[in-house]
């Protein structure tokens, strides 16, 4: 692991501590060596008052060597019905992209408040997955069934 | 609307109707009004008049309406009216310093709006200018007026405070940001000392110490945010620290302690700061503090308090493990634990320090590293003692009265405090698990308890759930007793929902541990199984089945009759929702038993599903809408036994001609040949009966595509039937998951010359409907967009498996295949569009060691490379959505790297053409764009220029936008 890199994590999990976003957790895989800075586990709540209430969406952030300068891969586990989601789990975002958004300056509060709405309101302009792309865009009544169906099924509790 | 200029009388005459007015639509007709006033050029003159004005509302109108016309007109000012405004406003501010707060600090917000406008042209040294000018002011008005001397203390906080925050809101560029950072750095000396020396001494009047000091303090805090190294913080500390303990600075004393003890420079002052900050954490006022918010119930009071603590405990806690046995560390650690027995508190584990490795810490003896442990143990035993009872949920009718918000903070505190037990664990270990344990025992245990009491077993399962991951999988002391006769079998099978829910769970968590210990393996088994057909736990029993038997399947593997003599007795009375995890577990057990035992088991899941999907066809024929949930719900269930009946470690794996043909060696035995006709004609009927309906095939198609594998599983519908499938569905309806059927086909067989034929008659019978049928043109492509993705993505697949079956379909098809993918590069809609840039990207990278296949690519490039590049131009230069552009230029990159001369010719014919793509570059833009990427072989410099020259064509060269 680079030194800026670890050292850019440690602040970051320094920050969350101090200070997160309610309701979501976002905390280093435990390993038998101790903690795995590289692999953050991260739960975000669906926002209130939308088909996605009630529903916790476990992502995995795996942050490669040359962080911050690269964003992390973040991937929804297991793979999540939304237009924004490859089917392979991972988040299309621009702020996620270093060819787009991402800028060294992104704080994982950030990336989770980002996917959080995103959840919410996909971006049409770049649809990762067929099936929720195109429910979306045909049958609103029938994508927010299946929203709440998921919601259900991967509830916080 | 027009105005002409109006009187400084008829405007305060507005904002004493817009602050006194009652009725809201006259306040928003004069807040209106004050807008548009805003907006005229004589306001200059009148925002001065209403400063000098005695009512404050029309002061801080005054000063706001400079804010806002500095911030918007500043760019149509001439250079003498931008230093009349500076005289203006320091003016005003000397002359209001005694005045109310809200102007000032409007005042202050419009000078720093005009400092930053106007570094480095017109006032460089602003910050040492405005010292000086109130400075000076102060001392011309005490010369003039000996008795009322001017307070010019509070202005100059206010404009230091504000500044800062501005500077760093503000966004600058350039050389403005360098100067305007320079100026803050030069003038941190000043500023410092300045705070150092009002934080230090009294001010006659008790009123306004306090709040000067309270300035001083949010001050220091706004440059402390802004970026002062720590050494020059440093001498302050003492002086904030002394205003800690005081009523009315204790708020804004904690925001500043806690962003210093946050600064990262302050481990080389760790001894003198943590001597410091623990002293006064420590100290008679603190105690005293804790000991009345403890008392009273009440933390409020005590809650600056703790937030100190937690953020020292969070910065230092290398610092605590190391002198653990210090006097004032034993009462920081009394306090943090007091602390976290209040309800509310956010308890936080990494705060009390770990002291794992203390006896490698060179400053401290292995003799003291065990006292230490010793000594820390005891506080870790007392932590964990007061989590378990701040997890334990509420008695029943307490719960029923609480908000669903707060319901939802106990939830959400629960989990972070699953986090601090196991951080506890790692200091405590055995420790830990007995006193969890014993603890278990006892309370399921106790004479006479009451049977609707279930919370504090609860919150010690959940304990014991959250340290899970770190439990050794070979522990055998305590856990036994816990997975035996002296928990689990005691425990409620109804009722009780939140308990058996925990239980459930943790049987899931520990399943690791039960692979160790296959003798409790079908104890917990019986706990489980019958909790599946209760709506109440049936989620959580699933996924912990499924946990269980994905971890444990070799010992349930053993024991299967009992296993599948427990599926015949619950399986019909479980949802469907839990049955799919259940089926999906099963075929994972059964996978690991050998070939000739697996058929009997398989086959108690499968008969009754392929019964019912027989049936469900019958009476479908006659109803097809009315049998359609019931063949959806029993596809699924086929999807998720073919899905845990395929062995882990087998993923779609391409077999080539090198590789053994596992698909002719498999043995295949009756029973299985009648499954697997059974499977091949329930598909098939089902695409007879519900061709038309997009729900029902798209299940159908993830059960087969699950199935699409190199070694064929028990459920896998044999090949030929698969691309009969698609073939005749295909033709009767444009589902697009019939498309992905057919890529997942090429994928996992294309490389194997003996699929070759069947393959290539399907992808040219594909084509031909796609592009004859359903996507005539480009309309119908925005249309159907999800065929148009499915379709490309299997020429992209063919590209990478088997080129040479595309470039032998008839020419003509081959054609229209180019020609549609090319159209396809000129799309609106995203997802055609975004298929189309990935096959082109790949069919334009293709290289082949084969000179014949080669040459005839190079052919395909020529005859379309023209048409290609023009599609990819246009689309750079505007045609389609910006965030295109950089998938756009790697196709670029590919086609200008692989065909260099041919692409100079296609970029030179194309750019000669007027207007193209855009008309806002002209020729020599063009020849220096074409030169550039002819030129460059980096990726990423070739990815600027393309946005670049994207940014000219669409003309957003000066904006921000442009360049975001």
């Amino acid at each position: 692991m680079s030194g800026i890199c670890k050292t850019r994590l440690q602040e970051e999990r320094k920050q969350w501590r101090k200070d997160h976003p309610y309701g979501f957790y976002a905390k280093p895989e435990n390993t038998e060596g101790g903690l795995n800075l590289m692999v953050w586990n991260v739960g975000i709540p669906g926002p209130k008052g939308t088909p996605w209430e009630n529903g916790m969406y476990k992502l995995v952030f795996t942050f490669p060597e040359d962080y911050p300068v690269k964003p992390p891969k973040c991937k929804f586990v297991p793979p999540l019905f939304h237009p924004n989601v490859y089917p392979s789990g991972t988040v299309c975002l621009s702020i996620l992209n270093e060819d787009e958004a991402w800028k060294p300056s992104i704080r994982i509060k950030d990336i989770v408040i980002g996917i959080q709405k995103l959840l919410n309101e996909p971006n049409l302009n770049s649809p990762a997955q067929s099936e929720a792309y195109m429910m979306f865009k045909n049958d609103l009544v029938a994508y927010e069934k299946r929203i709440k169906l998921q919601a259900q099924e991967r509830r916080a509790d | 609307m027009a105005y002409s200029a109006v009187s400084v009388a008829q405007i305060e005459q507005v904002i004493s109707q817009l602050y006194g007015g009652a009725d809201p639509q006259f306040q928003k007709s004069a807040q209106e009004y004050i807008q548009n006033f805003q907006k005229q050029e004589y306001a200059w003159e009148l925002a001065s008049q209403l400063l000098a004005s005695q009512s404050v509302n029309s002061q801080f109108i005054g000063a706001h309406t400079f804010q806002v016309k500095i911030s918007r007109d500043w760019n149509t000012l001439s250079l003498e009216k931008k230093k009349w405004i500076r005289t203006e406003l320091l003016g005003w501010i000397v002359q209001l310093s005694n005045g109310p707060n809200v102007v000032i600090t409007k005042l202050c917000l419009s000078l720093t709006a005009y400092a930053l406008q106007a570094v480095p042209d017109i006032w460089s040294n602003f910050i040492s200018d405005f010292f000086e000018t109130l400075h000076s002011g102060a001392l011309a008005a005490s010369a003039q007026n000996p008795d009322r001397p001017l307070h010019v203390e509070l202005p100059l906080l206010e404009f230091i405070t504000v500044v800062p925050e501005e500077v760093l809101r503000a966004d600058l560029i350039g050389e403005r940001k360098a100067k305007v950072n320079q100026e803050l750095i030069d003038e941190i000396p000043r500023v410092l000392s300045t705070l150092k020396s009002l934080l230090s001494s009294y001010q006659a009047h008790q009123e306004r110490d306090i709040q000067i000091k309270q300035k001083c303090l949010r001050c220091l805090q706004s440059w402390i945010l802004y970026g002062v190294p720590f050494e020059s913080l440093y001498p302050l500390i003492d002086d904030v620290i002394n205003l800690f303990p005081i009523d009315f600075t204790n708020d804004s004393a904690t925001e500043v302690l806690v962003e210093f003890l946050s600064q990262p420079r302050i481990t080389s002052y760790q001894n003198t700061v943590c001597g410091k900050i623990l002293d006064c954490l420590t100290n008679e006022w603190a105690r005293t503090q804790i000991m009345t918010a403890v008392n009273d119930a009440n933390e409020a009071p005590a809650r600056n308090l703790c937030r100190l603590m937690t953020t020292f405990g969070d910065n230092f806690s290398n610092y605590l493990a190391i002198h653990f046995l210090r006097q004032d560390v034993m009462i920081y650690l009394e306090m943090m634990l007091m602390f976290t027995g209040f309800p509310e508190s956010i308890a936080d584990s990494d705060v009390i320090p770990m002291n794992d490795d203390n006896g490698e810490n060179a400053s401290i003896t292995l003799q003291e590293a065990q006292k230490i442990r010793e000594a820390s143990i005891v506080v870790f035993r007392r932590l964990s003692e007061i989590l378990r009872s701040k997890v334990q949920y509420p008695p029943d009718n307490e719960w029923s009265e609480w908000l669903k918000d707060i319901k939802e903070r106990f939830k959400i505190y629960r989990r972070d405090v699953g986090d601090t037990i196991m951080n506890s664990y790692y200091i405590l270990r055995n420790q830990m698990l007995a006193f969890l344990v014993d603890l278990a025992v006892m309370q399921i245990n106790t004479p006479g308890r009451d049977p609707s009491q279930w919370q504090d077993l609860e919150s010690t399962l959940f304990c014991l759930n959250s340290i899970a991951e770190a439990v050794d999988h070979k522990e055998d002391i305590f856990l036994p007793s816990l997975f035996g006769t002296d928990v689990y079998e005691k425990l409620p099978t109804q009722g009780n929902y939140r308990l058996r829910n925990t239980a459930l769970s943790l049987i899931g968590s520990y399943a690791e541990w039960l692979k160790n210990h296959p003798g409790h393996i079908s104890f917990v088994m019986n706990y489980i199984v019958p909790a599946l057909s209760d709506p109440e736990t049936a989620l959580v029993a699933s996924l912990s089945f499924k946990e269980v038997c994905d971890v444990c399947r070799d010992s349930l593997a053993n024991n299967i009759d009992e296993l599948m003599h427990m599926y015949i007795v619950v399986g019909p009375h479980i949802q469907p929702r839990e049955k799919q995890k259940v089926i999906e577990s099963l075929a994972d057990v059964i996978q690991t038993l050998p070939p000739e035992k697996m058929p009997v088991p398989l086959s108690i899941v499968t008969d009754n599903i392929i019964q019912t999907l027989r049936d469900a066809i019958v009476f479908g024929k006659q109803n097809p809408p009315q049998y359609k949930e019931i063949a959806i719900t029993h596809l699924e269930y086929l999807t998720c036994c073919c899905r845990g009946i395929q062995p882990p470690d087998d993923e779609v794996i391409v077999l080539d001609e090198n590789e053994q043909d596992s698909l002719k060696n498999v043995d295949i035995s009756l029973p299985q040949t009648r499954l697997s006709n059974a499977l091949s004609e329930i598909s098939s009927n089902i695409t007879e009966i519900w061709y038309l309906d997009n729900e029902v095939i798209e299940c159908l198609c993830k059960f087969l595509n699950t199935g699409i594998r190199t070694t064929a599983n028990l459920l896998s519908v044999p090949f030929d039937m698969i691309i009969s499938i698609i073939r005749i569905s295909y033709q009767r309806s444009p589902h697009s998951c019939l498309l992905d059927t057919a890529a997942q086909v090429v994928t996992v067989f294309g490389s194997n010359s003996r699929y070759g034929n069947e393959i290539r008659n399907m992808l040219g019978e594909i084509t031909t409907i796609t592009i004859q049928q359903y996507v005539r043109n480009q309309a119908d492509m925005e249309r159907y967009p999800d065929l148009v993705n499915s379709y490309l993505t299997i020429l992209t697949k063919s590209l990478q498996k088997c080129p040479m079956l595309l470039y032998t379909l008839p020419s003509e098809l081959f054609n229209n295949i180019m020609k549609f993918s090319i159209a396809g590069l000129g799309l609106q809609e995203r997802l055609a569009l975004k298929s189309a840039v990935t096959f082109m990207s790949e069919f334009v990278g293709q290289h082949y060691e084969d000179e014949q296949l080669s040459k005839g690519i190079e052919n395909v490039i020529m005859t379309y490379g023209m048409e290609i590049m023009r599609e990819l131009i246009s689309g750079i230069g505007g045609k389609l959505p910006r965030s295109f552009v950089i998938s756009l230029s790697h196709v670029l990159y590919k086609m200008t790297g692989r065909y260099i001369e041919a692409s100079r010719e296609w970029l030179n014919t194309l750019l000669s053409q007027k207007d193209f793509p855009s008309s806002h570059v002209d020729l020599i833009t063009k020849q220096n764009f074409a030169k550039a990427i002819l030129g460059t072989r980096s990726l990423q410099r070739y990815k600027e220029v393309v946005t670049e020259f994207s940014i000219k064509c669409r003309d957003l060269e000066d904006s921000a936008y442009g360049r975001s």
